[in-house]
């Protein structure tokens, strides 16, 4: 069932299944504002969050995530507090940006998080498989469709089995079968108590999700 | 994350292989060009005799490997990637000043390589010499000490450069500063900058300019005037305060309206706590390390290893500069002694008969007289002066307008220096009359 809800300042943090609370984040600059976002995310549970372009959608994610400085507010992954100097653990993302090495094969960019996350070349493989990049796996990142770049930032992004995903626009430049087989994967995810938030502007792909929506608009959820 | 990481996936890119390459190319240039002296088949006097240019040519492609490394780590948004894995800021930072100084150290390893190659072609050119020259390559151990020092010097260039593509962020912006930061001190750059006085005061006190200062002894610049032995404790402070201005830049504290700060779960953090203390107090250790070691070969060697080092580096040579007798500053007296029409002074020779009636007449009747910059001099015992005539001095057909004279100098054991003997005057340039130079 699709439902559309409201992120509430109200809610309390009382369980332990929280996945990601986020209370009140602002960040303003001198030109504008964009906040404040309350935003509570549980385990088993996919969250899409819906707005139209410069609403918010990828800041209230990079701000959850620390890459951002907030202004006023707070985070918290898994009950422990986010900010630019405390990254989040257990968090897999993928953002519109890069992220990568154009030079280096896309093993090797994925060796490079591998080596972070402490997880063996098997796994490295077995992501490169599961996206459908083996036979590309050795090419330069830089020969890679834009595509098959985002299919290597969802393998990144799996690469540790992160119970909290963040995508944003994760289905940008997918082509149809792909985006079949991501939703899959999420549902997946989602049914071994997982939990994912996701920003999008791809109805069908939420609505295969089934997804709660939370309407990001003029910099804040409402 | 490991700085071998980092340090894996630079070495992969062309661009920093180009580099390698340029400076393989670099060392054999240098190691090849005249005047060489030679070690074993060429190879370790090649090194000795280019070696130095690292801190001028070396520093460009160090710098740039480096920076281009701490760079593209964010222009590319892998800092925002790794940090989603978990690693803090700090940490990142971390590593990427060590895999920044491993770079510098591959990159003078591949200057090195470069120097054997060209020393060793220029020594079998020369007649497929290969026998060891005890003075050109010195006691194993003392050479080491000098190479030591100079690779403590290019960690710290290269550390020091990948904080500064760090902070950049951008490739173009880190390529463009770093090579406006080690550019003046190539030799052919500082000839240039010396011309502007301002520019020389704020170049001396750069990170590179206090760098070369504190590694050389000197003071910082490739020009005349500069390479004279200098204090290094002042230099060594204004290098400390670039590093840690870096430091502090690249991990700023929480600004107070951040989350962290201003969240009513979480209590008010110092700076070192939101910082990470333990990658800080790594990277305050190795800084520390590095600016230590440097200051500490630069500032207080012990005599036993000032004598290995090269000859403008060694406390006599300073001792003596700073005593007014140093070889350059006693025949500077010689020469205005004899400029003024009187005699030199008997405390400046080392025997009665060093200078003879004919030198003397040229100085005196010589228009200009120029000696050599301490920069230029191969060895302190010997003071190249050139005397230019206005009016030029016939023989036969051709007229010669430039002398050379050659000022062969020795030590008391009070470690003065003394003029023993002047070659010369020698005819340097001329022209036939009527006719072409």
């Amino acid at each position: 069932m699709t439902t559309e809800t409201t992120a509430t300042t109200d809610e309390v943090d009382t369980t332990s299944e929280t996945m990601l609370r986020v209370e009140g984040m602002r960040i303003a600059t001198r030109r504008r504002s964009i906040g404040p976002f309350d935003l509570r995310v549980s385990a088993g549970e996919l969250v899409g969050l819906v707005g139209p372009n410069g609403s918010g959608k990828t800041t209230l994610l990079r701000l959850a995530l620390g890459l951002d400085p907030a202004t006023t507010g707070s985070s918290r992954v898994h009950g422990r507090p986010v900010d630019p100097w405390h990254p989040p653990h257990r968090v897999g993302a993928v953002f519109e940006a890069d992220g990568w090495l154009p030079w280096l094969s896309g093993r090797d960019n994925l060796t490079i998080f591998a080596e972070v996350h402490g997880v063996d070349g098997v796994t490295v493989d077995a992501q490169l498989d599961d996206v459908g990049l083996t036979p590309a796996a050795d090419q330069a990142v830089r020969q890679y469709s834009r595509g098959m770049r985002q299919r290597l930032a969802i393998a990144r992004a799996q690469l540790h089995s992160p119970p909290l995903l963040i995508l944003d626009e994760p289905t940008v430049a997918l082509d149809p079968a792909a985006t079949g087989w991501l939703v899959e994967v999420l549902a997946d995810h989602v049914e071994s108590g997982g939990a994912a938030v996701i920003a999008s502007h791809d109805d069908a792909f939420l609505g295969a999700l089934d997804a709660r929506r939370v309407a990001v608009e003029h910099g804040r959820c409402g | 994350m490991k700085p071998r990481s980092l340090v894996h996936a630079a070495l992969a890119r062309p661009m920093t292989r180009a580099l390698l390459l340029v400076m393989a190319a670099l060392g054999c240039w240098y190691a090849w060009s005249p005047g060489t002296s030679f070690g074993l088949g060429g190879v370790l006097g090649g090194w000795r005799h280019a070696s130095v240019h690292l801190l001028d040519a070396g520093l460009v492609p160090v710098a740039l490997a480096s920076a281009l490394m701490g760079s593209t780590f964010r222009e590319r948004r892998v800092d925002e990637a790794v940090r989603m894995a978990g690693v803090a800021r700090s940490t990142l930072v971390s590593s990427v000043v060590t895999a920044g100084a491993v770079l510098g150290l591959i990159v003078l390893a591949a200057f090195g390589a470069g120097c054997a190659i060209g020393g060793m072609v220029r020594a079998m050119a020369n007649g497929g010499s290969w026998w060891a020259d005890a003075g050109a390559v010195g006691p194993p151990v003392r050479a080491l000490v000098v190479d030591l020092r100079l690779a403590l010097a290019i960690a710290l260039a290269g550390g020091l450069a990948a904080l500064v593509g760090w902070l950049a962020g951008r490739d173009d912006i880190a390529a463009v500063i770093v090579v406006g930061f080690t550019a003046p001190y190539l030799e052919q750059g500082a000839a240039l900058v010396v011309r502007v006085p301002a520019v020389v005061g704020v170049l001396s006190r750069s990170p590179v300019g206090a760098l070369r200062a504190v590694t050389l002894a000197n003071g910082g610049l490739a020009a005349p005037g500069f390479e004279r032995p200098a204090s290094v404790g002042l230099s060594a402070l204004v290098l400390a305060v670039w590093i840690l201005l870096g430091v502090m830049v690249a991990l700023p504290r929480a600004r107070s309206g951040t989350v962290a700060t201003r969240s009513r779960s979480t209590p008010r953090r110092t700076s070192i706590a939101t910082m990470g203390g333990a990658s800080v107090a790594v990277v305050s250790l190795v800084v520390i390390v590095l600016v230590a070691s440097t200051m500490t070969f630069g500032a207080l060697a012990s005599p036993a290893i000032a004598r290995g080092l090269p000859w403008r580096w060694q406390r006599s040579w300073r001792d003596a500069h700073r005593a007014g007798w140093a070889s350059d500053q006693v025949v500077d007296r010689a020469l205005d002694d004899l400029r003024a029409g009187g005699d030199v002074d008997a405390a400046l020779v080392n025997r009665s008969q060093a200078i003879s009636p004919e030198v003397a007449d040229a100085v005196r009747r010589a228009s200009r007289v120029e000696r050599q910059p301490v920069s230029s001099m191969r060895a302190p015992d010997l003071v190249e002066v050139r005397l230019d005539f206005d009016e030029p001095i016939t023989s036969g057909v051709t007229a010669f307008t430039v002398y050379g004279l050659r000022v062969a100098l020795v030590t008391g054991p009070d470690g003065h220096w003394r003029v023993d003997g002047v070659e010369g005057p020698v005819a340097v340039q001329g022209h036939v009359r009527g006719g072409g130079s």
